[in-house]
């Protein structure tokens, strides 16, 4: 999916903001920036795009620390915050969305429409009083099932019916926060044993463990690369694309591979083009692109909307660049809205592709960037 | 740790900057700095000027050597393959593009005809037989090259006539050098004056003399750079690259394609270059031999 235009009414200090994301053929552009003064409203915009779009997708919704409340998000003196996007789909995520309801057998109950532009209204609070999420109106009205691919996917996973490589052909909403948080990764039993030790007092009662750890998560997708093939294939693209990935942005950096140190604890080894260095030796700009690409790939996000906001952030310059020009291709089909402060950025970036927001805001009172 | 810059003409946002920034930094993957002089003058200067602000300073109140290096690259225009190939001598830092400036790499057939195919899907209006493959781009560009040519050659001939003159006469009054000193008495001041403008006197009565510069003289030297330019069969590569993708989207847009603005069509352009470009695509590659020479 990739939203097309917006429309914000009354979302915190905003009373009436219209976007266009299209380029002159009406073509949806891979990547925006939205540039701006703090307090200019960068942060609020991204905001109300995930919440509208996401609560659509019955998926995680705004960025962790989004509280959705009438006092954070209705503008003082209305009574509703109203986001209106129009988000267009490929013909291949209609048709793959389509088998999907019908592999839930569900395609006769919720047939999916052949609608490649959807108008989504997102009025927040419900005026019907029935969710507390808000009140969410697809025109036409049946391409509500449009957003529900990548739900449909992750529950047909989890019963087996269907495969990793779904995820490849739907897409949602992903918002990368300034601290790039909100990942979190299941890890088998066997390949946290291995990760963490089972001396270590951890209760591996379960088949599974979840983590947030950007660590764990690396080293586990760097065991499962050391799997014979077929038990782990997808895992296995997965590190070699992030060795790959960081390799382009970070040269002459690179991800060598997971080792055992004198201890025995597994660690990750990078390489500085000439001296070798651990996980905890890592710069901040380097553990911050590390977020982003774990994420990127191991939360296989396609064809989906990204929201970045200030992508530069601990990022030298050069970076920067290679990092904004990166975060299209490691996905297929994705749309990068992201915010930035940095002039180095603008300038590398088609001038219709730059949304300036330095007066859309009242002046007073204006939301914390 | 020393900083690299690559100094490049145009405007901050320019096309320079971002074509650069692809080919150097993204594809050679160099830790440079690209950034754009404003303009198409003064590249040396802005170069100077980042080397001179790493100076620093030492324990006996001197500056240092700078720490940083910073280079430059700038349009061929109309400059000779003579003088282009003198800036790409070894350790030289102010290097020219060999083709007349960065849009001429840009208007590559094969750049040209795979950015065709990402717009034509969405443009209705898009005629069956335009221009398709390299080689049919290619004719096409050749055809507006052609019609370009009289343009160029004048502007070259401009260029000659201009270089000629600075060889043999000096016609303008200059300022004294060494400087007088700011104690000069008038008597000084007088006698320099009067001095230059009579060596200007004489140069112009001598260039009013040099027949190089007649009517016919000018003429001939016209259609002898016409006849090179059509011998040497690079037009696509010599000829104002801007004019060239104006006039092409020009044509374009008398043949139904419309709606796709000059800035679009860059995009696009940059689009097909990030596609198609390998080292040793352009040849010469000046990318490449630009990267090699930067670190």
């Amino acid at each position: 999916m990739k939203i097309a235009r917006a429309i914000i009414e009354n979302f915190r200090h905003i009373r009436r903001l219209e976007l266009d994301f299209t380029d002159s053929l009406g073509r949806v552009r891979d990547t925006t920036l939205l540039i701006g003064p703090n307090a200019s409203g960068k942060t609020t915009l991204l905001d109300a795009l995930a919440v509208s779009v996401g609560i659509g997708t019955e998926l995680s919704y705004g960025r962790p620390g989004f509280v959705l409340s009438p006092r954070t998000i209705v503008r003082k003196g209305s009574l509703y915050t109203k986001v209106t996007c129009w988000v267009r789909f490929s013909h291949e995520e209609i048709a793959t969305t389509s088998e999907l309801f019908t592999i839930a057998n569900e395609g006769d109950q919720n047939p999916v429409p052949q609608a490649k532009e959807v108008e989504l209204t997102w009025t927040y609070p419900d005026p019907h009083n029935r969710s507390i999420y808000g009140y969410t109106e697809c025109k036409p009205y049946r391409a509500w099932t449009l957003f529900k691919g990548r739900v449909k996917v992750a529950r047909l996973l989890s019963t087996r019916r269907i495969g990793w490589e779904w995820f490849q052909r739907v897409g949602g909403v992903f918002t990368f926060d300034q601290q790039r948080a909100g990942m979190e990764k299941t890890i088998p039993r066997e390949i946290w044993e291995i990760i963490q030790g089972q001396s270590v007092g951890i209760d591996t009662s379960g088949s599974e463990r979840r983590t947030t750890d950007p660590k764990t998560i690396l080293l586990n997708l760097a065991v499962q690369s050391l799997l014979p093939p077929g038990s782990g294939s997808q895992q296995l693209d997965q590190f070699k694309l992030i060795q790959e990935r960081y390799a382009q942005v970070c040269s002459p950096h690179s991800l060598v591979g997971a080792v055992r140190d004198e201890s025995g604890t597994p660690d990750l080894v990078f390489n500085d083009g000439t001296y070798d260095y651990r996980y905890d030796g890592l710069s901040s700009g380097e553990q911050m692109l590390l977020l982003f690409l774990i994420r990127m790939v191991s939360e296989h996000i396609h064809q989906s909307v990204v929201l970045v906001d200030e992508i530069e952030l601990h990022q030298h310059p050069i970076w920067q660049r290679k990092l904004l020009s990166l975060l299209p291709k490691m996905g297929e089909g994705n749309q990068i809205i992201a915010t930035t402060h940095s002039p180095y950025l603008r300038d590398v970036t088609p001038p219709e592709a730059v949304i300036e927001l330095g007066e859309i805001l009242e002046p007073a009172g204006a939301p914390a960037d | 740790m020393a900083e690299v810059y690559l100094i490049c003409e145009g405007p901050a946002d320019g096309l320079d900057v971002r074509v650069l920034n692809l080919v150097i930094a993204e594809k050679f993957s160099k830790a440079v700095w690209i950034n754009a002089a404003g303009g198409d003058t003064s590249l040396g200067s802005v170069a100077t000027w980042f080397e001179e602000k790493s100076r620093r300073s030492l324990k006996n109140g001197t500056l240092g050597p700078p720490v940083d290096r910073a280079y430059s690259v700038e349009d061929r225009d109309y400059c000779s393959a003579q003088e282009v190939e003198a800036r790409w001598r070894p350790a030289s830092k102010r290097f020219m593009w060999r083709r007349h400036e960065i849009e001429n790499y840009l208007l590559d057939p094969r750049v040209v005809a795979g950015a065709f195919e990402a717009l034509r899907p969405d443009v209705d209006s898009w005629p069956g037989t335009y221009a398709s493959t390299p080689d049919q781009v290619r004719a096409l560009l050749n055809q507006l090259c052609h019609e370009m040519l009289e343009h160029h050659v004048g502007w070259l001939t401009y260029r000659t006539l201009v270089d000629d003159k600075k060889d043999r006469v000096d016609t303008r009054i200059n300022h004294p050098s060494p400087p007088l000193s700011a104690r000069a008495t008038r008597d000084q001041w007088l006698e320099y004056l009067c001095r230059e403008c009579s060596r200007t006197k004489r140069d112009c009565t001598s260039f009013a003399a040099l027949d190089e510069f007649d009517e016919q003289r000018i003429a001939d030297v016209y259609d002898r750079l016409r006849a090179d330019c059509i011998l040497r069969g690079k037009l696509l590569e010599e000829v104002g690259g801007h004019e060239l993708m104006s006039s092409l989207l020009s044509h374009m847009n008398q043949n139904g394609i419309s709606h796709i603005s000059q800035s679009l069509f860059e995009t696009e352009l940059i689009n097909g270059l990030d596609r198609e470009y390998v080292r040793g695509y352009f040849q010469p590659d000046d990318f490449g031999e630009l990267g090699d020479r930067l670190i």
